[in-house]
């Protein structure tokens, strides 16, 4: 693990956080901020759902960065600190709900080898999601766990950083 | 074969699951093209990738052939050596580098070093590296997503394909 980046920064005078080395390939940066921004601005999964897949992937993977990041929109939609907070091992047994726990479910095959969903978790999966929200829970994983580490791989994760609400990514329109 | 009770209209079964969410499909189609692009070494991309599907167990993703790839140069040796990518002749320096950091980002990406990035870039320059990156993520990504969602694109041998992929 590096906390120091491997890549200076393509802004000069800023630092190298993620998204000034994504700079250095403003073709590719903007494709995937299109993309993820579409993904939580105009997705048909509730955001708290989602953010709770991503702080699932956040701490398995342990991304310094994502682990404490937190999107507005899950907050005000009721994705609170009490709620996060028992996004961990023994998930079952807390107080989330059934939805968020077949979705922590959901999240640990895609994370762990063989990175398969058996029948009955499919099942489960089905019964209560269409195809079209698993489709985009599953997009949501990808891009999750990718980027987080590329983020990690780049050395852009900080040292020390406080639990931050930041805007819930949108589509920037022009 | 998939367990989504559902599929889109599509050419391949990754686009006929994306395509559930069409707002969503053109942009992950755009996000491969671009990082495809990006690379000035396909071919070094393309190994990377196909080390990349077979610590999956993918074997969908293993019978496929990025076109860039095929037409710099790759060829079933080199695909057929990926198992013994440290020893084998049939890579250069370069490509053991990029295979051994590719391995390690799927595997534990908080295990490469300093080092190891510094023999990746070796024979790149910083956006280069960037763009090496964002691929490696957007293969383990979108490999555990098709594992996941059971989008099968197996073939029979080798299938050229373009980076929507």
């Amino acid at each position: 693990m590096s906390t120091i980046p491997r890549v200076p920064s393509a802004v000069p005078g800023e630092p190298a956080t993620f998204g000034n080395v994504f700079a250095h390939r403003p073709d590719l940066a903007a494709a995937f901020f299109r993309l993820y921004g579409t993904l939580w601005s105009e997705g048909i999964v509730p955001q708290p759902i989602k953010e709770t897949a991503r702080m699932r992937n956040a701490r398995v993977t342990d991304c310094g960065y994502c682990k404490r990041v937190r999107f507005a929109g899950a907050r005000e939609a009721g994705l609170d600190e009490a709620a996060v907070e028992q996004i961990v091992d023994g998930y079952e047994s807390s107080d989330l709900s059934d939805d968020q726990k077949l979705v922590l479910r959901f999240t640990d095959a895609f994370l762990d080898p063989p990175h398969t969903v058996d029948a009955e978790l499919a099942a489960a999966m089905s019964a209560r999601f269409s195809a079209a929200e698993i489709t985009e829970l599953g997009l949501a994983l990808a891009m999750f766990l990718g980027m987080a580490k590329v983020l990690i791989s780049l050395g852009t994760e900080p040292e020390e950083m406080e639990i931050t609400v930041v805007p819930t990514p949108a589509l920037a329109r022009s | 074969m998939t367990w989504l009770d559902e599929q889109a209209s599509g050419a391949t079964p990754l686009l006929r699951t994306v395509g559930l969410r069409p707002e969503l499909a053109p942009l992950l189609d755009e996000f491969l093209a671009a990082t495809w692009a990006a690379t000035a070494d396909p071919l070094t991309l393309e190994l990377c990738r196909l080390r990349i599907a077979q610590i999956h167990g993918d074997r969908g993703q293993l019978a496929l052939r990025q076109e860039p790839a095929l037409a710099a140069g790759l060829t079933e040796e080199h695909v057929a050596a990926l198992d013994d990518y440290l020893t084998s002749a049939v890579f250069t320096a370069h490509q053991r580098h990029c295979l051994a950091y590719a391995e390690q980002y799927v595997i534990d990406v908080h295990g490469i070093t300093d080092a190891d990035a510094a023999a990746v870039k070796q024979e790149m320059s910083d956006d280069q590296y960037v763009a090496f990156t964002v691929a490696l993520g957007l293969f383990d990504g979108l490999g555990r997503m098709r594992l996941a969602l059971g989008v099968d694109e197996r073939g029979n041998g080798s299938v050229p394909v373009s980076p929507a992929h």
